[in-house]
């Protein structure tokens, strides 16, 4: 299937779950290397890495949405199959992210419950990840839902 | 109570109608070439106001174009 033959929803999606995992690699580079959750509150640089990642993860995203967006005199690029793959797609989003988050944070809880705490590295980590996360489960969601939905022969 | 499904006779109908494309018929509809294809699998049901735009593409009734089957 070529990009051209693919409705708008599903190459939105497509270079979504390309640029937020780049994005998601970047940041998590940028977590794990240089000493991990522990050293990273005293790591501007670092701080900084991982800003970047995500700005270029919403600046990346925006501009595709830009490129793809309807013009003038241009059929319908959505119609009210995009509207519900895209619902559908958003409410398991909503379940992956909050199971993610639960399971991140029990298994800190769990991992530090004897130090009496959690390096403060780790919210960052939380939440930045969860944006992440929540990107590329909608991205991954839209594009088997829109196969499932046929339309593609 | 079972759903039931619905088909529909898209692909025949634009045959029949000098072999509209799927594309032609979308803009039609008002609806994505997807939308149309994914109606002839049998792989999305539309809404009602969908199905009245795609009888009247064709010229026709809703039930011409769309059959329940419960």
């Amino acid at each position: 299937m070529t990009p051209g033959e693919m409705s708008r929803t599903r190459l939105r999606a497509w270079l979504a779950a390309g640029i937020w995992t780049l994005a998601g690699v970047g940041f998590a580079v940028t977590f794990f290397a240089g000493g991990g959750p522990g050293t990273l509150p005293e790591d501007s640089p670092r701080h900084l890495t991982g800003a970047v990642a995500l700005a270029f993860g919403f600046l990346a995203y925006w501009l595709v949405l830009w490129m793809t967006r309807q013009r003038g005199g241009e059929g319908p690029v959505a119609d009210e199959r995009d509207t519900q793959i895209l619902a559908r797609a958003n409410q398991a989003t909503l379940v992956v992210v909050l199971l993610g988050i639960f399971g991140l944070s029990i298994g800190l809880w769990v991992a530090y419950e004897g130090e009496g705490g959690v390096p403060a590295g780790w919210m960052w980590f939380l939440a930045y990840g969860s944006v992440v996360l929540a990107f590329v489960t909608s991205a991954v969601a839209t594009l088997i839902l829109d196969g499932r939905m046929g339309g593609y022969e | 109570m079972s759903e039931g499904t619905i088909r529909s006779h898209i692909r025949r109908l634009r045959f029949e109608n000098d072999e509209m494309t799927q594309q032609e018929l979308a803009e039609r509809a008002g609806c994505t070439r997807q939308t149309i294809g994914a109606l002839e699998q049998g792989g999305y049901v539309p809404s009602l106001a969908l199905a009245f735009r795609i009888a009247r593409a064709f010229g026709l009734g809703v039930e011409d174009v769309f059959e329940y089957e419960p």
